[in-house]
């Protein structure tokens, strides 16, 4: 060997060992959310892998459903029903908790109030079948009993607390408006404000979702200084509520941190639950970013209340989660008291044929079409075949067979004519003798210009729109067209000749 | 070199001038590039913007910079490395992209992500180990197949080995956490350099530096190496090893810029043909001028990617479009040969 390939050789392997010791100490490839340990008033549910998790986070304190087990387990009996899980006082020790009265928070974004004082060695928190826990509180009212408990924090004194519900934007109102905010976005990161920002840009995966909640806001609309194109624009609904909108800056798709820094924002909210490499980059060049992901009620809530904090206009996003949680609680209220096994079991499916090849999914566990349908107090009966976090899962004739559910409802891809797809589906010999297809009760999941199923802000839409049709006689006084009125004149501010003009005319309500 | 430049004769001489003159092009287009951006204004920054404007210099520092000099890299790696499989190979028309060198290294890079944690190393390792694999399957299988001539078999062994890895990698995309995992690995096979900052620069350099430099040292031998083995152990070469040498640091080099850059086509096989044709099929000239032409190149491509719309074009695009175009033009010229 020539005493040049030997030097080759040795400088390679030399290399080598330099690459091990140099990128050794590196960070991760991809930033994963660390555990929450956020401050008390930023309220957690960021998904995590499944090990992990915090089934409960106490006063900021993150609890895995390993942490809870290991602590004093008790059991009650209430009404004849056997309950068991972790005592609620010893939680509350467990993590230190001084204040007088607790609000616990629901996976859904239903949240109460109790008073320390009034809580029992009885009280509980019941291990459920999703792996979370259910709050249990004999001698308390069932109003305070907070199904899927995800967290406590501190509440609001017992006199002022009547209802048991509050909205859940609370949370982030404490902050002194116009001065430095402190926050904890939805990829877990702390966002520090020094001041209100003035000029915010939406970019990222589903800009509109975070658009449609943002021009919930007045200053929301004012300060949009920028957006970005996904299809032919950012939003075709927008338009409606502000005509403003058209003129916003829209950057083609995929910006980089440059071009983003183009429309000199001071915040850029972006959706997901990972920060990026595009958040990295703009860390570079000092220009904040905000995550939002509502993808759950909870999530949404959060995001709700940090939209709040950065608008400077917390009141309104109560407002907004009160309008949210007013009907939350009428559809509680609503399934009260329903045994799972006398709910009807319903399958929602999405109908596409992109390219030509008709395909029939069924959403995550976690995601909002599943979320509605429990809500709405439906059995979802594909729940166990489905992702445990993120995507469609195909299904087949012989499963959906299988299940055979009382209720089918079928998302229908945008382009497609969702009637002629109800009737090619009736008309096929295979569905025909389904029993939701004999007893009529396959519908098409309604949309107006978007559909009601997606993770945005018309998912209330879509949960009030499902219990009326699970349960025709306990939500008689769910008026559909009356909702409709209601939220897009509360919460965008649109006029009747408006939504006459431009929205009623797209709702798809009532196809079956 | 120990020879002086006046004994030169007059075509290594004018490799030299073209040499230097490359280079200059390319200190320049560097140069011009950190000018260049949507910010303020598209297209152009004003020099006296970029003393006045504290913003304008921290997107100029921390984020044009390092972008520019991974172009850089970017292209010179895969140039070099194009260069030396053809020779080696005696095969000019292959390059990383049809030996399964990149297959192999998209599939490793998503491995590592999928099972190993995804830390940077582990991700630039598993990417060469691949690599390296996806070359010696394509080498081995080649020899294997029992018809048409070397250069034929070699690229469709190149092509299987390409495909069977690229099944791996759906595999992969299939099974990975669509949360955290699935949008590595789609950008990972995107390509584009939009997200490149200092740390992601400073990582791959332990790699490529000294790859480069290798292969910038031995390219000599390269000459000799393209011979047929007889051939070239009368003239007292190790083949064997040499070639390791050779083919481990270009994959290396590959597989880290790769696992940064993603896969970004036609490079490595445009690249050489036309250094070829400028400077001689001599690789003591030829593979110099790859480099710096890939650099050039990319470079180009890049600045394009990153001013020219008000969003980014992925990279791996331009360099397609237009070193496919630019191989088809020449290609189609009454003068041309193909050299090696």
């Amino acid at each position: 060997m020539s005493r040049r390939t030997r030097v080759g050789i040795v400088s390679f392997v030399l290399s080598f060992v330099l690459v091990m010791v140099g990128c050794a100490p590196q960070p991760a490839a991809t930033p994963v959310p660390k555990p929450t340990t956020a401050p008390m008033s930023a309220p957690t549910a960021v998904p995590q892998s499944e090990a992990t998790k915090p089934t409960l986070t106490v006063m900021g304190k993150a609890f895995t459903l390993k942490d809870l087990q290991a602590l004093e387990q008790v059991s009650a009996e209430v009404d004849g029903k056997k309950y068991s899980g972790v005592s609620l006082q010893a939680v509350l020790k467990a993590a230190d908790v001084q204040v007088s009265d607790i609000a616990l928070a629901g996976s859904d974004g239903y949240s109460a109030n109790v008073s320390v004082k009034d809580i029992t060695a009885q009280c509980l928190l019941a291990y459920n079948a999703n792996g979370g826990v259910d709050a249990v509180l004999p001698g308390l009212k069932k109003g305070s009993w907070v199904r899927d408990t995800v967290e406590i924090r501190e509440g609001k004194p017992s006199d002022s607390s009547k209802s048991g519900a509050k909205p859940t934007a609370e949370g982030a109102s404490n902050q002194p408006a116009g001065g430095p905010l402190k926050l904890t976005d939805a990829a877990g990161r702390t966002v520090d404000l020094p001041k209100l920002p003035q000029r915010i840009v939406a970019v990222g995966r589903g800009p509109h979702m975070t658009l449609h909640l943002l021009y919930m806001f007045p200053e929301g609309r004012e300060r949009l200084v920028g957006t970005e194109k996904r299809g032919a624009t950012a939003s075709d609904f927008l338009p409606f509520v502000d005509p403003e909108f058209a003129n916003k800056p829209t950057l083609d798709a995929n910006p980089n941190a440059e071009q983003v820094a183009a429309l000199e924002p001071d915040l850029v909210i972006m959706k997901g639950i990972v920060a990026d490499a595009l958040a990295g980059a703009l860390a570079q060049a000092d220009i904040p970013v905000l995550y939002v992901n509502l993808e759950t009620p909870a999530e949404f809530f959060r995001d709700l209340a940090n939209l709040g904090a950065v608008l400077g206009n917390p009141k309104r996003a109560e407002e907004i989660a009160s309008f949210y949680q007013s009907r939350l609680e009428k559809l509680r209220k609503g399934t009260e008291g329903l045994e799972d096994a006398a709910k009807p079991s319903v399958l929602m499916l999405e109908y596409s044929d992109r390219g030509g090849t008709v395909a029939v999914q069924v959403p995550a566990k976690v995601w909002m079409q599943t979320i509605e349908v429990q809500t709405a107090g439906g059995n979802p009966v594909w729940f166990e075949a489905a992702e445990a976090t993120d995507g469609w899962t195909v299904v087949n004739f012989e499963q959906i067979a299988k299940w055979d559910a009382d209720k089918i409802f079928v998302i229908v891809w945008y382009s497609l004519d969702p009637q002629k797809v109800i009737n090619d589906l009736k008309a096929d010999p295979q569905w025909a003798v389904l029993k939701a297809v004999k007893n009529g009760e396959i519908y098409v999941f309604p949309q107006d210009i978007f559909g009601w199923d997606q993770p945005e802000p018309r998912w209330i839409l879509g949960m009030m729109w499902l219990a009326t049709r699970l349960y025709p006689d306990r939500f008689k006084d769910i008026d559909m067209n009356a909702e409709l009125m209601a939220y897009f004149t509360q919460l965008y501010g649109m006029d009747k000749a408006n939504i006459e003009t431009n929205i009623l005319p797209k709702v798809r309500m009532d196809v079956r | 070199m120990s020879v002086r430049a006046t004994h030169l004769p007059p075509e290594e001489r004018r490799a030299r001038v073209r040499l230097v003159g490359l280079m200059c092009i390319l200190l320049a287009l560097m140069l011009v590039s950190l000018f260049m951006g949507r910010y303020p204004g598209p297209y152009f920054t004003a020099p006296q913007v970029l003393r006045d404007n504290p913003l304008a210099q921290r997107l100029a520092l921390n984020l044009r910079l390092p972008r520019i000099l991974a172009a850089v890299l970017v292209g010179m790696v895969l140039s070099a490395s194009g260069n030396v499989l053809q020779m080696i190979f005696r095969n000019p028309l292959v390059d990383s992209g049809f030996l399964g060198v990149s297959a192999g290294a998209s599939f490793g890079a998503s491995l590592a992500i999928v099972a190993l944690g995804g830390r940077a190393w582990t991700v630039q390792s598993c990417a060469a180990f691949f690599g390296l694999l996806g070359l010696a399957a394509s080498y081995l299988l080649g020899q294997r197949i029992h018809y048409g001539d070397w250069v034929l078999r070699l690229v469709l062994a190149g092509i299987a080995v390409s495909a069977l890895y690229s099944s791996g990698t759906s595999v992969l995309k299939y099974m990975a956490d669509p949360l955290r995992q699935l949008p590595d690995i789609t950008f990972w096979l995107l390509g584009g350099l939009w997200g490149i900052t200092w740390p992601d620069m400073l990582q791959v350099l332990p790699v490529t530096i000294p790859s480069l430099v290798i292969l910038y040292i031995l390219r000599w031998r390269l000459n000799l190496l393209s011979m047929r083995d007889e051939t070239a152990f009368s003239l007292g070469v190790a083949a064997g090893r040499e070639r390791f040498v050779l083919l481990l640091a270009a994959v290396a080099s590959t597989a880290a810029m790769v696992s940064k850059a993603g896969l970004i086509g036609w490079v490595g096989l445009i690249v050489p043909h036309i250094a070829r044709r400028w400077l001689g099929s001599d690789a003591q000239r030829a593979l110099p001028g790859s480099m710096l032409l890939g650099g050039v190149f990319v470079l180009a491509c890049d600045d394009v990617a990153r001013t020219l719309l008000s969003g980014e074009i992925p990279l791996g695009i331009l360099t397609s479009f237009v070193g496919a175009a630019f191989f088809l033009a020449i290609m189609l010229r009454q003068d041309w040969q193909v050299r090696r």
